[in-house]
């Protein structure tokens, strides 16, 4: 008679633990997205922001106004890529490293255009690591608050790098910039788009990621993320 | 009379569509371009110029920073060219005679232009204060129907989110992109300029007394006056924020 009782109420806690297990599951799903719907929020916000959509407007007409008509079809068409990969992304997902990698680039093409001389960009990613998966958005807003820092900030603005490659079964990523000094302040201002990085990083790759920042000696920022290597399906 | 213009402006391209577009005008002649707000500060010191356009976004030196640097009384004719409107309000608040978004329509630039010849013509000043704060009523108006302020704002304090009523704050500070919230000892980050910031609240209980800082009127306590142009404020908390002379004007203005 005892063991049935106990066998019941073994029972009915296990149900009890499994439930709660997967209500957990769900609010941490819930969580994500709702983390994944405000870095899309941001990264429009970022595109859409009007002093960068406006200036790149002027910067175009200046160039038709010069002739300048491929130079000026070019930086547009950097700028359809940009709107069009940003509205067609909607769900939390991991996208080819290409990809994200192309946004950017084209993101920084057009910050060339505008500020001309005053930023040196390198990018350099192995044809290996754009085949690796990331989370979307991930590095745009390193690239964003790089370009901030680094060269709006600085008249005599400076050098964005950006490097990729596969070490072993990781994805090694790095977005640096070389400005003067950080301070604390700065340290913040760069703090909201970072945490919200920093989360998505732990929910994908919980326990199995990187995520560092750094402030060289020699003046600078520079943010390391490396993440399990995963291939991205070759059709997409 | 031939207006002698001075170009500033971080961005190259942008530089060069202005230069563009004014070559169409017989009395302007261009004396300069500037990348920089330290190298427009220098530019002005020839006397001779009597027109500027100037970038508010600049690196180190913004374009309000090119003002208080020069003053306001030195300053020759302004026309702010920027890519959004948020700081129209400001451009006038420090004298400029007109307000320019990029790109620049050609209509808007006659426009400023004829302004400019006007008041060169005029010389009155006292006319052409009561029309600047005319012209800055009709922007407000047009800028602001029926503006309803901020009554509260969500910030980040450590792990969770709270809604924090703007009565609670004793002051805002500008920190680049960001503002910090100072509130009873605690401060909070908004990711919003200062000037946008200023613009959702109250005029009647939040002024903006220095280029970095708007202040809760009620959390006043003192206000000293250190010479002609500096003065500071005490707050209530012990704090002591700068004010500038125009942000001085603001709370005068407000106490009338």
């Amino acid at each position: 008679m005892e063991l049935v009782i106990y066998g019941f109420i073994g029972g009915v806690c296990a149900f009890l633990h499994s439930r709660m297990q997967t209500q957990q599951a769900l609010i941490q799903k819930l969580e994500v997205e709702r983390q994944l719907t405000m870095a899309q929020l941001k990264a429009l916000q970022m595109q859409m922001e009007p002093h960068f959509l406006f200036n790149t407007l002027n910067a175009v007409t200046s160039l038709v106004d010069q002739h300048k008509n491929e130079a000026a079809m070019e930086t547009l068409a950097h700028l359809n890529k940009i709107l069009r990969t940003t509205l067609q992304r909607r769900s939390p997902e991991k996208v080819p490293f290409r990809e994200e990698l192309q946004l950017v680039e084209s993101y920084l093409a057009i910050q060339k255009v505008r500020f001309a001389e005053r930023i040196t960009i390198e990018i350099s990613a192995t044809p290996e690591a754009r085949r690796g998966l990331v989370p979307c958005f991930l590095l745009q807003p390193l690239v964003e608050n790089a370009v901030r820092h680094g060269i709006e900030r600085k008249k005599e603005g400076g050098l964005i790098q950006m490097k990729a490659e596969r070490l072993d079964d990781r994805l090694w990523m790095q977005v640096r910039n070389n400005g003067n000094g950080v301070g604390a302040t700065r340290a913040d201002s760069h703090g909201i788009g970072l945490n919200n990085i920093r989360e998505r990083l732990a929910f994908f790759y919980p326990g199995a990621h990187r995520f560092e920042i750094e402030t060289p000696s020699n003046g600078g920022y520079q943010v390391t993320i490396q993440i399990p290597f995963e291939e991205a399906p070759a059709c997409s | 009379m031939q207006l002698r213009a001075l170009i500033v402006d971080d961005e190259p391209l942008a530089r060069d569509l202005l230069r563009s577009k004014l070559r169409k005008y017989e009395d302007v002649t261009i004396v300069g371009e500037c990348a920089n707000g330290e190298d427009a500060v220098d530019a002005l010191q020839d006397s001779s110029i009597n027109l500027l356009f100037l970038d508010v976004q600049m690196p180190e030196m913004d374009g309000f920073d090119v003002i208080e640097e020069v003053g306001v009384e030195s300053l020759p004719l302004t026309i702010f060219v920027t890519a959004f409107q948020e700081h129209a309000v400001r451009a006038f608040d420090v004298q400029a005679i007109d307000y320019l978004t990029k790109p620049i329509i050609n209509e808007r630039l006659d426009k400023a232009l004829r302004r400019v010849r006007e008041r060169l013509m005029s010389n009155a000043t006292g006319l052409t204060q009561k029309q600047l704060t005319a012209l800055l009523n009709s922007i407000r108006l047009q800028a602001e129907p029926a503006k309803s302020y901020a009554a509260r704002f969500l910030v980040r304090d450590g792990e969770r989110e709270l809604l924090l009523p703007v009565a609670e704050i004793d002051w805002i500070e500008a920190d680049a992109y960001y503002s910090r919230l100072h509130v009873n000892g605690k401060q909070y980050m908004l990711r919003e300029t200062i000037s946008d910031l200023a613009n959702k609240l109250d005029p009647n209980f939040f002024v903006r007394v220095h280029r970095c800082s708007v202040v809760n009127v009620e959390r006043i306590r003192e206000v000293h006056r250190e010479g002609r142009t500096e003065s500071s404020l005490v707050l209530k908390s012990g704090s002591t924020l700068k004010m500038s002379r125009v942000g001085r004007q603001r709370l005068l203005e407000l106490g009338r």
